[in-house]
């Protein structure tokens, strides 16, 4: 009996964990986000005519970041919801 | 690169005759056994009509120990860029999806590109010249060159401050993984060992341009004009940490004791020749005969 119920307790028991560690990153993850995005938008600020760094930083930089450019785009598309964006870092429905 | 290799830069007002000076020291070197290589970075390229002989990007012989060479601004540029966009294509998977491809094409008119097509060649030519002892850069009016000496300052306080955010990112990305997986688990970030290396090429050329290894060499005319600008960048220079080693009022109609100090800087003057300054052979003559104005132009306190 012991022997059947004690792998369902420790699964559930990592589950439990993994489930706490997610929750626990989650604002570290959007604090993260934020400063990739602000990372994107100084090296292609130029994109969206902000003032960037020398076209020559962009430029060496620019092959490397095709996850960053992602995210840079997509931000643009939310740009005005930034509360609907704060709401689902809350958890808010 | 040989360890005494001097570089001398020609810089100054357009019209004042930096490319005709930047000749006769190179004739004057070379006579004085030093091998020598004027290149020219001002896209007007004078040197091929001083010379009378058609330079290119490959340094050419005009006589024993005297060479020329002119930097194609134009196809830097545009080697540049695609070398960029190959890196750019073997590393995206959605190129056309950003339809970044044709952005290219506008890059080369962007603001900056010139004067880092003028720092990139600097640095193959002094790699590429390394058996010379003496390179002479004519340099292009005011605005480029001074642009060319103050990008590599301007380029790495933005390095630098990249570089302190992606480590503050990649401390982020730390504490999750430990967080999550319990253990730091975290690839290699490309974005910081490209900073990283970006940042040590830029230092060491800041370091070699405030360095004794340059020898800037400004330009003016008697001109109220020219006077003016002269001690503009004279002023720019002296932001960035840097000095000139001369200033030379070249055209002088008068002698150097009556040319006043020009922002603490005593003025050496060359005449008005009414001699043709083309042709080697010519070249020659005069630099032999003025001796004694780059005896002076040379001396280490100049």
């Amino acid at each position: 009996m012991s022997s059947k119920i004690f792998p369902i307790i420790k699964k559930k028991v990592k589950q439990l964990d993994e489930i706490n560690r997610a929750k626990a990153t989650e604002f570290i993850e959007s604090e993260l986000n934020e400063l990739e995005n602000i990372f994107a938008l100084l090296v292609f600020g130029f994109l969206v005519g902000n003032p960037a760094a020398p076209i020559y930083v962009s430029l060496e930089l620019l092959p490397l970041m095709e996850k960053e450019l992602f995210k840079f785009i997509s931000k643009i598309d939310s740009k005005y919801e930034p509360l609907g964006e704060l709401f689902s870092i809350f958890s808010v429905d | 690169m040989k360890s005494k290799q001097r570089y001398h830069f020609f810089i100054g007002k357009g019209g004042v005759g930096k490319s005709t000076l930047s000749a006769l020291t190179g004739v004057y070197f070379a006579l004085n056994r030093k091998k020598t290589a004027i290149v020219s970075l001002d896209p007007a390229h004078n040197q091929q009509d001083i010379f009378e002989i058609g330079f290119s990007e490959k340094p050419k012989k005009i006589a024993e120990r005297l060479f020329a060479k002119e930097i194609n601004l134009d196809f830097r540029i545009k080697k540049y860029l695609k070398g960029v966009q190959d890196h750019f294509r073997k590393t995206y998977n959605y190129q056309d999806a950003f339809n970044l491809k044709n952005y290219y094409k506008i890059l080369k008119f962007s603001p900056g590109m010139e004067s880092q097509a003028l720092i990139s060649a600097f640095n193959e030519i002094i790699a590429e010249l390394d058996d010379f002892d003496i390179l002479i850069f004519d340099m292009p009016p005011t605005a480029l060159s001074m642009s060319f000496f103050s990008l590599p300052f301007s380029t790495l306080v933005w390095l630098k401050e990249l570089l302190k955010l992606r480590t503050e990112i990649n401390r982020k990305k730390e504490i999750i993984s430990r967080v999550k997986l319990g253990k730091v688990q975290i690839e290699t970030d490309k974005i910081t060992s490209t900073l990283t290396k970006k940042i040590e090429e830029f230092e060491k050329l800041t370091f070699l341009f405030r360095s004794s290894r340059i020898a800037i060499n400004l330009i003016s005319n008697q001109d109220k004009l020219s006077l003016h600008e002269s001690k503009k960048i004279i002023s720019l220079l002296e932001d960035l940490g840097m000095r000139i080693s001369s200033l030379i009022i070249n055209k002088s109609s008068v002698s150097e004791k009556n040319i006043e100090n020009i922002s603490g800087y005593k003025a050496i003057s060359f005449p008005l020749l009414q001699t043709e300054i083309s042709t080697y052979e010519n070249l020659r003559k005069i630099a032999l005969e003025h001796q004694d104005f780059f005896e002076n132009l040379l001396k280490p306190e100049n």
